[in-house]
């Protein structure tokens, strides 16, 4: 395995570079979707090679190739983000955006492989900050009642792991399957940025927020 | 950032869990968020680090004196926003008395909480409380902690008063 290693180690510093170039506003569409097919293989090689880890039982293996396998997932997004933003699609521009984020922030926690990417995740934050108008978050209030672990199965509160950390190649995850929801409030600092006011009222009509165009009142 | 710490006085904890017919904390619990004011245990519910502080715990060997009775489950909080809450820990006269203990207690929740920071994609404020029993079963003293990082490192002093004034 070590030359194999190695081997796809320079496969991924090249492709991941090359793909890099991509990453801005001002490319041609047909490079990014280029990088795009090449990053979607690359992700799948560490696919093969996590689950190779996986079967001889290497656990930090499987999680270094689980946390570039995310990498990969990452640029695809951002890339994609890119492509959106030119073809005036901003809703989905946001989506890859906030895609983009969690997977490098989850990157960078399962593995230290992936420390080198962690002033990416600045990167995405400040894209942020700049593409975008100010957005209004909403999130829901409750109580779990139930929740199962991800990586085992058993119920969470009972299991070893933690979620955010990776184990074996999969991230643990507290799958909620029972809650009591009680409120849906605006929050500044949300869970899941994907929640968020999708148009307003202003003088009688109302807007999208991204485009500021008015939009149809669906009721 | 700003760190801010301050004392207050605070309910008498096996008093309440008596009231509330909750196991009595012999060492050290966590307190759900809304221990103060619940009227039945039915209604209490725990802070969602708590699942994980618990674990951070128990993978130490460190066993709660939970108030939960035997097989019974408080919810937890389903969180509306990434703010980031620490349950409130209540520390027994008997764990006060014993540093060893405490300071390994103390220790497995701070590195939690400095892991958890690590891991944030923003440098929130953290809020961390502790209710200490000053004198057994009469007098409880609550400390809150609001700031960015190493909430142990002012806390420390105040526990070592404590465990001379006990």
């Amino acid at each position: 395995m070590p030359n194999s290693l190695q081997h796809f180690a320079d496969e991924f510093n090249s492709v991941i570079s090359e793909a890099s170039k991509f990453l801005c506003l001002t490319r041609g569409i047909e490079f990014q979707n280029e990088s795009i097919e090449r990053v979607d293989e690359l992700k799948g090689k560490c696919d093969l090679f996590k689950r190779k880890a996986i079967g001889i039982e290497d656990e930090d293996l499987a999680n270094a190739f689980l946390s570039l396998e995310i990498i990969c997932k990452a640029i695809i997004s951002e890339l994609n983000m890119w492509v959106a933003l030119k073809t005036e699609r901003p809703d989905s521009t946001w989506e890859y955006l906030i895609s983009a984020q969690n997977a490098v922030h989850t990157a960078v926690i399962i593995h230290e492989i992936a420390q080198q990417f962690a002033e990416h995740e600045e990167r995405l934050s400040t894209i942020e900050n700049i593409i975008f108008p100010h957005q209004s978050f909403v999130s829901t209030g409750g109580t779990v009642r139930k929740s199962v672990c991800s990586v085992c199965g058993q119920d969470y509160e009972d299991c070893d792991h933690t979620k955010g950390k990776a184990y074996m190649g999969r991230v643990c995850v507290r799958e909620i399957t029972e809650t009591d929801l009680t409120e849906i409030s605006l929050v500044s600092n949300p869970a899941d940025k994907r929640c968020r006011i999708m148009s307003i009222t202003d003088e009688g009509k109302q807007r999208d927020i991204m485009t500021w165009r008015v939009v149809e009142n669906k009721e | 950032m700003e760190q801010d710490i301050e004392q207050s006085d605070y309910i008498n904890v096996i008093d309440k869990a008596n009231s509330l017919g909750c196991s009595i904390p012999t060492d050290f619990a966590f307190l759900p968020r809304n221990f103060e004011e619940a009227v039945s245990r039915q209604e209490l519910v725990h802070e969602t680090l708590t699942i994980e502080i618990r674990k951070a715990l128990r993978e130490k060997g460190i066993k709660e004196s939970r108030l939960e009775r035997e097989g019974e489950r408080y919810p937890t909080v389903l969180e509306r926003a990434g703010d980031f809450v620490v349950p409130t820990v209540f520390i027994s006269m008997f764990l006060s008395q014993n540093p060893e203990v405490l300071s390994i207690v103390i220790n497995v929740i701070s590195n939690y909480i400095y892991d958890f920071l690590k891991n944030k994609k923003s440098r929130d404020e953290i809020t961390f409380s502790a209710v200490f029993e000053i004198s057994q079963r009469k007098k409880y003293l609550k400390i809150d902690y609001k700031g960015t990082e190493s909430a142990m490192d002012k806390i420390k002093p105040i526990i070592e008063s404590i465990k001379k004034d006990g």
